[in-house]
């Protein structure tokens, strides 16, 4: 913990040394390089002088979770999934750090085995980024069979706002993944922005500055 | 802008504490909205005044590591489930500011089939949490990918919470249907890796050493 009267005494030990200039002082507190957080996008120069730079920014913890499968920023793809009146369908979204981490449980509706099976959709606005990628992706598994792979095509190869979970290919192990057989299905990704601009400064509660002159 | 000399002198002069007084002169440092770090639980009040909410808590870099002697068998901090699996030469578990990455190799007892090991029947093993540096709430589920010895069978598991433990159980296996190689006993190497993503309010203050705090006012 900063002794902060200890800190005051040094600061003014040495005012023979260093002058009386306010930058003398800010350069002893807080020289060039330092780092200063904030809590929101305000710039440390406004009250302490000297020139910061925005360098890093992370994201105020959300944990949201679905109820009956409902929640904001997720939409289910009702041809291929099941409603939750016939089956749970889950979803749990833990906002941290620099990264969404999605969790997803729901049930086949259609048979499985297509290709590009589409299950649903994560607008990643409605949690504070303006668009995201995803990674981390530990595929699509439905009850004895899995799916290696998603896509993430809204558009293709680029940050997009609209994330879409879709099985791009299944290796099957059973027969049983015909229509409405209410198969369990799940996954877990994760959504990274492509740069700091991506993440929303209403949704951020650490901001790093680094001064730099 | 402030006048640092003018402030340092007034704050010495009245021999106290900032804001013990007045919010003046923290308001001058550490305007309401700033974040200071700490490197324990305490509230930065009890030094500067004012009100200060913890946001978030990150934890100190640790791991258990073993090449030869598993972390789980050593440390305790993973057990593996001896009914199905057999410990192999490889168990890694280390704990970075904001995840947990857990790295676990194992053999197989049972046969790897998706008759054998399903829907959660088969568990791999389970975290000490405490040891980890979490609580025993606020598990975070997440799904990983198993590779078995050859790439000829894949599974898939779940890492969650189980009443008061931790499980990491085999959700299914999938295979090429014509492989014989991984039936009971064979001692198999399994592999598995994944990430965990505790919510800040999880992380056991012992287990932390930056706590950010933010001045609400």
């Amino acid at each position: 913990m900063i002794n902060l009267k200890k800190l005051l005494l040094k600061l003014l030990q040495k005012e023979t040394i260093i002058g009386e200039s306010n930058e003398s002082y800010l350069n002893l507190m807080y020289p060039i390089g330092s780092e200063f957080i904030t809590a929101t996008n305000m710039n440390p120069g406004t009250w302490l002088g000297g020139t910061w730079t925005l360098v890093d920014k992370q994201f105020s913890q959300l944990y949201a979770a679905s109820n009956e499968g409902v929640l904001t920023g997720i939409t289910w793809d009702s041809t291929n999934v099941q409603p939750h009146a016939t089956n749970a369908r889950n979803i749990t979204v833990l906002r941290t750090g620099h990264t969404l981490k999605v969790y997803a449980v729901w049930y086949n509706k259609v048979a499985i085995g297509e290709d590009d099976f589409h299950c649903f959709d994560l607008d990643t606005t409605a949690f504070g980024m303006s668009s995201g990628r995803i990674c981390g992706q530990q595929g699509i598994e439905a009850d004895g069979l899995a799916a290696i792979g998603m896509s993430h095509d809204t558009p293709a190869y680029s940050p997009s706002a609209t994330i879409s979970c879709t099985a791009e290919d299944w290796v099957t192990y059973g027969t049983s993944y015909s229509a409405n057989t209410g198969s369990g299905m799940i996954t877990s990704f994760e959504v990274v922005p492509g740069s700091l601009s991506a993440m929303n400064d209403s949704a951020c509660d650490r901001f790093y500055w680094k001064r730099t002159a | 802008m402030i006048n640092l000399k003018q402030l340092l002198l007034k704050l010495l002069q009245r021999n106290q504490k900032i804001g013990e007084s007045s919010n003046s002169y923290l308001n001058q440092i550490y305007p309401i909205n700033s974040v200071v770090i700490t490197n324990n639980n305490n509230n930065p009040s009890t030094i500067y005044g004012g009100t200060w909410t913890l946001i978030h808590k990150d934890f100190s870099i640790t791991s258990w590591e073993d090449g030869t002697s598993p972390a789980s068998q050593t440390d305790t901090v993973f057990t593996f489930n001896s009914t199905y699996w057999t410990p192999a030469n490889y168990c890694a578990i280390i704990r970075c500011p904001n995840f947990i990455m857990v790295r676990l190799q194992c053999q197989n007892k049972l046969a790897l089939s998706n008759t054998n090991m399903k829907d959660n029947t088969v568990q791999i093993g389970s975290f000490n949490l405490s040891r980890l540096g979490i609580t025993e709430d606020g598990g975070f589920s997440q799904m990983f990918v198993i590779g078995a010895d050859g790439l000829n069978m894949t599974g898939m598991g779940r890492f969650r919470k189980n009443g008061n433990t931790w499980d990491v159980c085999v959700d299914d296996w999938v295979g090429n249907g014509t492989v014989t190689a991984y039936t009971s006993g064979t001692g198999s190497n399994c592999y598995l890796t994944f990430y965990i993503y505790p919510r800040f309010e999880y992380k056991l203050d012992s287990a932390c050493d930056k706590f950010y705090w933010k001045r609400t006012a």
